[in-house]
């Protein structure tokens, strides 16, 4: 059995704390390690190394920083299918799923190597005659990361990479529930050389976070998890003077017109709803049918996601895994019961899903609900699991009505063969990412994680040029010699 | 055997083309002249870049996991039914590679249709392709030798 550690100053240590969690692969219900709850004097610890090797750290040039990162980045590639194996035991999702996530980890990575021209700053000359004015970009010192369950290994390295080839130093706390891939992650960038101090790991809970959130040595915090959580921590950041950046919650809507191509709208439908058991901040949570498209649409969904074939994730023919932990399941099960307490018609029924080899799995099939209405609950709360609402809607204008009040405002999609309705969507909706003829709209490294309403807090976003500016402060300088 | 997901194709298309080099290294072996020796140990080495093909595809090309299923493709039905030994003679084992790589062009080129991935068709087609041109040189190979070669 694992004892995860934590990674404080280039040293592997164990944690002195007594509450210790078991980690729970959710396929097999086996137990594959033990994590702890790390203290608060750990966490100091952290943030102490941290800030001892941030000035150092600092004054290596960006292009040495960098080849850290190359150095990460072919450790990595290396490790491909051991890292992917490890994100399928702890978390979950299916092993292409599990590829797609450190595909997507290492593609931040690699953007990271870009530093250098990244976070050059900009000058005039002449601003007044005879003087200039130029802007550089210089890091903070100390930030850190809460990450959740969901995406394991690649949340983290959101922001990791930046922030560290920016010249700040950092610290992750993974999530306790899947602790393992940052784990092994750490392991790679130890091999990779990191000075001592510049990347730590913290295991824990609320009381690391708080600790973290409350040291005057940490600049700034990024998170992803729920609207609930990421509200405390943009709350109780800005009340220690931190800069914070928290991606939380959402209910992302899919609108199918009437002249979608029907074949290939199915088919993305399927990943967008059921793709890591529905448990993403970018699945699509409820299906707004337009016009004659209804009936066709409801039909060949159900029949498709019907034939999903669940199970546990290392085998390559399964298609949809288990959902994080029992309680999790609970959870999930209570907002299928709500559903048909409010009078949705379940037409596509999850909770009868068995899998014969794990049969104490947190296995749920896909499930969709029918004659769903916007003020149910179903329709309104993130449910996070593989459970489809279909709204049926008259037209594209009642479509976003019923998309503008929700209070998420994370992503939204639209299936059309119209570049006019496309471009009135991409418009007009108050959502971060908009996907036309897309299901899942996951911005590539160079481009910022957007969201807004109830699923961002903050200003600046994760990836991008936001990365950029999140972790450095511009200074300017006006220059005149005499 | 069932090949219902993009997984379930890829898995399938790395272990054909291991046990694609493997049968040509073996089948050097069997060779009766260096010219059919070294036809097949490059055979063996294309597909050993084959596999390492298909095995970075997968990790570069799949950032999304497809959950439209595949239909229509059982691996059973592209394999060879016999299995190379040291007693079969030469000509005998270049008729077995010639159906291999007959076995192999009709999956690559009917996955071409199912795999929905622009890269991946690609990379089918490519693979496909090459199936086509060495069992042009297997066949000519082949005819020169005869059954009593």
């Amino acid at each position: 059995m694992k004892a995860i550690k934590n990674y404080i100053n280039g040293q592997w240590v164990d944690s002195k704390s007594t509450q210790i969690l078991d980690v729970m692969n959710p396929a097999t219900t086996e137990v594959i390690a033990r994590v702890p709850l790390s203290t608060p004097d750990e966490v100091r610890t952290a943030i102490e190394a941290a800030k001892d090797a941030f000035w150092e750290w600092r004054e290596t040039p960006p292009l040495s920083r960098v080849r850290y990162m190359f150095r990460l980045k072919d450790l990595m590639e290396e490790h491909f299918e051991e890292l992917s194996r490890v994100i399928v035991q702890e978390e979950g999702k299916c092993i292409d799923e599990a590829r797609g996530e450190v595909r997507r980890a290492i593609e931040q990575v690699e953007v990271a190597t870009g530093i250098p021209s990244l976070m050059m700053g900009y000058n005039l000359e002449d601003i007044a005659m005879g003087i200039d004015e130029y802007c550089v970009r210089q890091p903070l010192g100390v930030f850190c990361a809460i990450a959740p369950f969901n995406f394991p290994l690649m949340v983290s390295l959101w922001f990791l990479p930046y922030a560290v080839a920016c010249g700040n130093t950092y610290i992750v706390k993974p999530s306790e529930q899947v602790p393992l891939s940052q784990n092994r992650l750490f392991e790679l960038m130890d091999e990779a050389g990191f000075p001592e101090g510049v990347v730590n790991l913290v295991n824990g809970a609320k009381e690391v976070v708080d600790t973290l959130l409350e040291s005057p040595d940490v600049e700034g915090v990024s998170f992803v998890g729920s609207t609930r959580v990421g509200r405390y921590i943009y709350q109780k950041a800005a009340e220690n003077g931190k800069r914070a950046q928290c991606q939380t919650g959402a209910k992302n809507f899919l609108v199918v017109m009437p002249d979608a191509n029907l074949d290939r709208t199915v088919a993305s439908l399927l990943t967008s709803f059921f793709g890591c058991a529905g448990e993403r901040c970018l699945s699509g949570a409820v299906l707004l049918a337009v016009g004659d498209i209804y009936e066709p649409l409801k039909e060949r969904f159900v029949d498709a996601a019907s034939r999903l074939k669940v199970g546990y994730g290392l085998d390559e023919t399964v298609q949809m895994g288990p959902v994080i932990s029992k309680s999790h399941m609970e959870r999930v099960l209570g907002h299928i019961e709500k559903g048909l307490e409010e009078g949705a018609k379940l037409v596509l029924d999850g909770r009868t899903t068995e899998v014969e080899e794990y049969p104490n799995g947190f296995f749920i099939g896909p499930t969709i609900f029918d004659q769903v209405r916007p003020q149910m609950t179903i329709a309104n709360e993130e449910i996070f699991g593989p459970v489809a609402c279909i709204i049926k809607t008259r037209d594209l204008d009642e479509a976003i009505d019923i998309i503008h009040a929700n209070p998420y405002g994370n992503a939204a999609s639209i299936y059309t063969s119209s570049g006019k309705w496309a471009r009135e969507f991409n418009y007009r909706v108050q959502c971060g990412n908009i996907g036309i003829n897309i299901g899942i709209v996951a911005p590539m490294a160079f481009f910022p994680f957007s969201g807004c309403k109830d699923s961002f807090f903050g200003d600046l976003h994760g990836q991008g040029r936001d990365a950029i500016d999140f972790f450095t402060e511009n200074k300017i300088v006006i220059s005149r010699w005499f | 055997m069932e090949l219902g997901t993009l997984g379930a194709v890829l898995r399938f298309a790395i272990e054909l083309e291991g046990q694609s080099a493997e049968f040509y290294q073996e089948a050097a072996s069997l060779a009766k002249h260096p010219l059919a020796e070294g036809v097949l140990l490059a055979l063996a080495e294309a597909k050993r870049k084959r596999k390492e093909l298909l095995e970075r595809s997968r990790r570069e090309h799949i950032n999304e996991m497809l959950l439209e299923p595949i239909a229509g493709l059982r691996g059973s039905d592209y394999l060879i039914e016999r299995e190379l030994s040291s007693k079969m003679s030469h000509y005998d084992a270049l008729r077995l590679a010639i159906e291999l790589e007959e076995n192999s062009r009709r999956f690559y080129f009917d996955g071409v249709g199912r795999v929905n991935l622009p890269e991946l068709t690609r990379v089918f087609e490519k693979l496909g392709e090459e199936n086509a041109d060495h069992k042009l040189r297997l066949d000519s190979l082949h005819n020169k030798e005869g059954p009593g070669a």
